[in-house]
């Protein structure tokens, strides 16, 4: 997989122009919380060892990030806009802003949101996590471990199937057929 | 990828002949047809000039690079839908699975009838479709390499019977069938047959407003973005062929002003996805392409194979992630499938003001579409459960799993919320749609914009509806077909300048290849004469029909509204007799326009033909500087009748003619008018085969007793009263009435066209609309209000006029010409619809 680093993307997927605006510095700061929000969506299937997980992970948030920024405009403001609400409403639950918070605390605000009774909530954080899931499972590294898993034969699931169905939301991103 | 062309660092744009915007499968076709005829051609690309052969087609970097948005545009309505199209050199042909479908046959049919798309037929496309699917080795899979997700798949229909195909694919059948670059796109085919053709290609521009003068572009303004160092340039050129596919297309109009049935009707393919778990490993990560299609269903429901990866079938189960995401160590014995239908309603695309990349995209999918997709996907299920899946992950949220053929059958029975279906579409269509009826059609039967005389489209907005398979095959043909017809205009109209035949002519002729134009000229090269007809045809027009009429006719490029094309008619033409027929009745939007091509188009005429010492214009006029008849019983007009006009169009004739009498005074050119009424007779435009259909379906209005009466005239007797004021030394200077013998009333004309009809074997309703006078009356109150405004309706217009009597006598004209009209209303009828069917007219 060959991600471009975000910093090269620019704050808005486009390549960064000489001198730095309000709106940069601004996309910059909703960048760092889509990096703690993909963090906390990455699945625990398969176990990788910490080194790999850490390529992975910094390959998965860099295109969550390049995904949000290549949103088209009339909906990426807005998205940003919610990730600016979604970093400092932590401050009222937690006392502290959504990136600074500790990784259970950080999983917990997500999880909040994602359980929401209020639409508007559960696709934003949709979006970040099919962006997650998708660049996570696709990585080269995952699907090597993938092919070692599958290569062991059906081996005990490593995520145990959930007590009832719940409801969690559907992405608004679409696969190609 | 070798690009053509850059913009070098200090200028400010390129200059071409031929623009076209967009790589995608209609512009790439476009552009190779065109430079490989000898065009010179700039292809303008949006997205970056990525090499595709060394990306996966579904990996993350793909989306990255080649998708627009990252893969992430909605389609807003009652649940977005989540739309993927390619924007990179080549379009989507780059991103999508490369499936092959030709244009189902029920599509001809339905287009020719819903917009009356001319010359369109499964024959005359086909060759179409054989070329590009030699082009692109389009062709089937060896059994031996069908995948074995579509195994299962065929495995699950077969069990439950239903119908299904394999579809072929855009493909090199060597090596492996899904290596990179094994696909037949853009990249590996037309492209690169284009710039060998001398094409240049410029990737990462965007086209963000179109530069027009008047009735025509002059070129693009253009944004370049190949490094973040953005550069506004322009793009100037003679002739733009708009190809950035069914959203970019529409928005780019609409931001240049183009807006008159644009971006109005987008049509989809919304699908819905899931994932099955087999017994057996299926591996289908390996097999990136499935082939088959269930059949059974369509065109309302189809189903087919997803392209599998783990990322993938990820996204799928996220939908209800908490719930499925235990399958994923299942992934080896997964595959993944959709359901998907044509969808119902029309939806829109709109720009957004200031922003270049400002688009809208809003479907509002119906209730019949939920029932469709929830059947769909309840049939999907049943039909996994028959291939042997042991459980179906929907991409629903809150839905339990499914785990037998009962529950999926449940879904069909109790259909399941909008709200809570995860939707995407690939297909998008229709917002630009081509064929000859106005009231819904952006474009001419061959991608023509109304109202500008030099852009063209030719991508899938063209296509009328949503055709229920994939577009793309349906796209590229089309492609082909406007781009010669583009081609064979060109060719048949020498340039600008030249003479347009070194044969002195004996007629001139405006108005061809229009309705009473073409038949004048069929009557002229029929006849005993042997002189030369140099007709005047606009760059736009499709003159092939004329062209095949004889050697001894040439056309003349050129347009009334363009005095030194004029002149090039009128070169060389000293003694000869101008037939001017051409004439603006119903004007797109202005009424101005009337002004500017009925008066001022034959002043600039004229003014060319006396230049040119012709002997005689014979000037077609019409009823409507007289208005209608007063109310009296049998009151008919005569040449003596004062001028009382009726609206904008009535005095842009009544002017045309004190035009042609200051001409005569001048006693440079003789002259003569021909007023003829409504007329009816072969080569026919769609509204008067419209006319045929209301009557068929019952829905003519008839305005009061349908006593009032109408003077028509059969294009044959017109003809004939041309030739003969042409002949006539005693109608110089004179007017004349031309029509049938005698008028007939509007419950006349409707019973005839109707036993006519029935003579053919349609089935009509003998019932007519019946409405007031008073309909009438208030319609020509607006109508006059709006043309108060400078506005033209023409509907309106047309019911304004529905409730008079316009009759004239043709006793003049019989008494100084001799004329005798030959036909009368039945058999002029009889003709007309004769002549519909054989072209292709569907009543």
């Amino acid at each position: 997989m060959t991600h471009t680093d975000p910093q090269s993307i620019g704050p808005e997927g486009r390549a960064p122009t000489s001198r730095p605006t309000l709106c940069h510095v601004a996309a910059r700061a909703t960048d760092r919380t889509v990096v703690a929000i993909a963090e906390c969506l990455a699945p625990d299937f398969p176990r990788l060892d910490p080194a790999t997980r850490a390529v992975v992970l910094a390959d998965v948030t860099a295109f969550a990030v390049s995904q949000v920024g290549a949103l088209p405009d009339f909906l990426r403001y807005p998205y940003r806009l919610a990730l600016v609400a979604f970093e400092w409403l932590a401050v009222l639950r937690f006392g502290r802003r959504f990136v600074a918070l500790d990784a259970a605390r950080q999983r917990a605000w997500v999880e909040l949101w994602t359980e929401s009774p209020l639409g508007v909530t559960r696709n934003f954080v949709k979006l970040v996590r099919s962006c997650a899931l998708l660049a996570f499972y696709d990585h080269p590294a995952l699907q090597d471990a993938l092919h070692r898993q599958a290569a062991r034969g059906a081996a005990a699931p490593e995520i145990a199937p959930p007590a009832v169905d719940a409801a969690v939301p559907a992405p608004h991103v679409g696969a190609v057929s | 990828m070798t690009i053509g062309v850059d913009v070098p660092h200090g200028a400010h744009g390129l200059e071409t002949e031929i623009l076209v915007v967009g790589s995608g499968a209609g512009g790439s076709v476009t552009a190779a047809a065109l430079a490989e005829a000898g065009h010179e051609v700039l292809l303008l690309e949006e997205g970056p000039a990525a090499d595709t052969s060394r990306i996966a087609t579904n990996s993350t970097e793909a989306i990255t690079r080649l998708y627009r948005n990252g893969g992430m545009t909605p389609i807003l309505g009652r649940q977005t839908v989540a739309f993927v199209e390619g924007r990179c050199v080549g379009g989507s042909t780059e991103i999508n699975s490369g499936l092959w479908h030709r244009l189902p046959d029920d599509a001809y049919h339905r287009w020719r009838a819903d917009v009356l798309l001319a010359d369109f037929s499964p024959e005359g496309m086909a060759p179409y479709f054989e070329r590009i699917e030699r082009d692109l080795s389009v062709s089937l899979i060896p059994e031996n390499q069908i995948p074995k997700s579509s195994r299962l798949f065929r495995k699950g229909i077969e069990h439950l019977g239903w119908e299904y195909q394999q579809v072929p694919r855009c493909q090199k059948n060597s090596g492996s069938q899904f290596a990179p670059g094994a696909k037949q796109s853009m990249q590996r085919t037309y492209i690169p047959r284009a710039l060998a053709s001398g094409a240049r290609l410029l990737a990462d521009a965007k086209a963000t407003k179109l530069a027009t003068q008047g009735d025509r572009v002059v070129g693009v303004h253009v944004l370049r973005d190949p490094y973040g160092a953005r550069r506004r340039v322009e793009i100037r050129a003679e002739t733009v062929f708009l190809c950035g596919g069914a959203i970019q297309t529409p928005a780019l109009l609409r931001r240049s002003g183009v807006k008159r049935n644009v971006g109005e009707s987008l049509r989809i393919h919304p699908m819905i996805k899931a994932a099955a778990l087999f017994d057996e490993e299926v591996d289908a990560h390996e097999d990136a392409l499935p082939v088959y299609q269930v059949k059974e269903f369509w065109p309302t429901i189809t189903m087919g194979g997803a392209v599998f990866t783990p990322g993938f079938l990820a996204m799928i189960l996220a939908d209800s992630w908490k719930a499925y995401q235990h399958a994923m160590p299942d992934w080896p014995r997964m595959g993944l499938y959709y359901a998907g239908t044509r969808a119902m309603v029309r939806g829109s695309v709109r720009a957004i003001r200031g922003l270049d990349d400002g688009v809208v995209i809003r479907y509002r999918l119906s209730e019949a579409d939920r029932e469709n997709l929830s059947t769909g996907l309840g049939l999907l299920g049943e039909l996994l459960f028959a291939a042997g899946a042991r459980a179906v992950y929907p991409s629903l949220t809150g839905a339990p799993i499914l785990r037998s053929a009962d529950q999926c059958r449940g879904l069909v029975k109790a259909p399941i919320p909008l709200g809570s279906m995860a939707l995407s579409n690939v297909h998008a269509f229709s917002t630009c749609p081509m064929g000859e009826n106005r009231d819904v059609c952006a474009t001419d039967s061959f991608g023509k914009v109304h109202g500008l005389r030099n852009l063209y489209i030719n991508d899938a907005s063209l296509i009328p509806d949503a055709p229920g398979v994939n577009p793309q095959g349906t796209t590229m043909a089309i492609a082909f077909r406007n781009s010669e017809h583009f081609m064979h205009e060109r060719r048949s109209l020498p340039a600008r300048g030249r003479p347009a035949t070194t044969a002195r002519p004996a007629y001139l002729l405006t108005g061809a290849p229009g309705w009473l134009g073409t038949r004048l000229a069929e009557t002229l090269m029929q006849g005993p004469t042997s002189g030369v007809l140099r007709c005047l045809v606009r760059p736009s027009d499709d003159a092939r029909g004329l062209e095949r009429l004889s050697e001894r006719l040439t056309l003349s490029p050129g347009d009334l509204t363009d005095p030194p094309s004029l002149r090039d008619l009128c070169r060389d033409a000293e003694g000869a007799t101008l037939f001017h027929v051409a004439g603006l009745i119903h004007p797109r939007l202005w009424t101005r326009d009337f002004d500017r091509v009925n008066a001022e188009g034959t002043r600039a005429l004229l003014a060319a033909a006396e230049e040119a010492r012709v002997r005689r214009a014979v000037v077609v006029s019409s009823n409507s500087p007289l208005g209608c008849n007063p109310l009296v019983p049998g009151h008919v007009f005569d040449e003596s009748s004062p001028y009382d006009p009726y609206m904008g169009y009535g005095r842009s004739k009544q002017r045309m003619e004190a035009l042609v009498h200051e001409v005569q005074a001048r006693g440079r050119l003789e002259t003569v008018i021909i007023r003829p009424p409504w007329f009816y007779g072969p080569h026919q435009p769609p509204r008067q085969t419209l006319f045929f259909t209301m009557i068929k379906d019952g829905k003519f209005p008839v305005l009061g007793d349908g006593t009032q009466r109408r003077s028509m005239a059969y294009v044959d007797n017109i003809c004939q009263g041309l030739l003969l004021a042409a002949a006539a030394p005693q109608a110089n200077g004179e007017t004349y009435w031309i029509a049938d013998a005698r008028p007939y009333t509007i419950n006349e004309i409707v019973e005839t066209v109707t036993e006519v009809l029935e003579s053919f074997g349609f089935a009509c309703k003998r019932k007519q609309m019946r409405l007031p006078r008073a309909v009438g009356e208030i319609a020509r109150v607006v109508d006059g209000a709006l043309q108060g405004m400078g506005l033209y309706q023409q509907k309106l217009h047309v019911l304004g006029e529905m409730h008079q009597s316009i009759a004239c006598s043709i006793a003049k004209a019989e008494r100084e010409l001799g004329y005798a009209p030959a036909v009368a209303l039945r058999d002029g009828m009889a003709t007309s619809i004769e002549w519909c069917l054989a072209n292709g007219h569907h009543i």
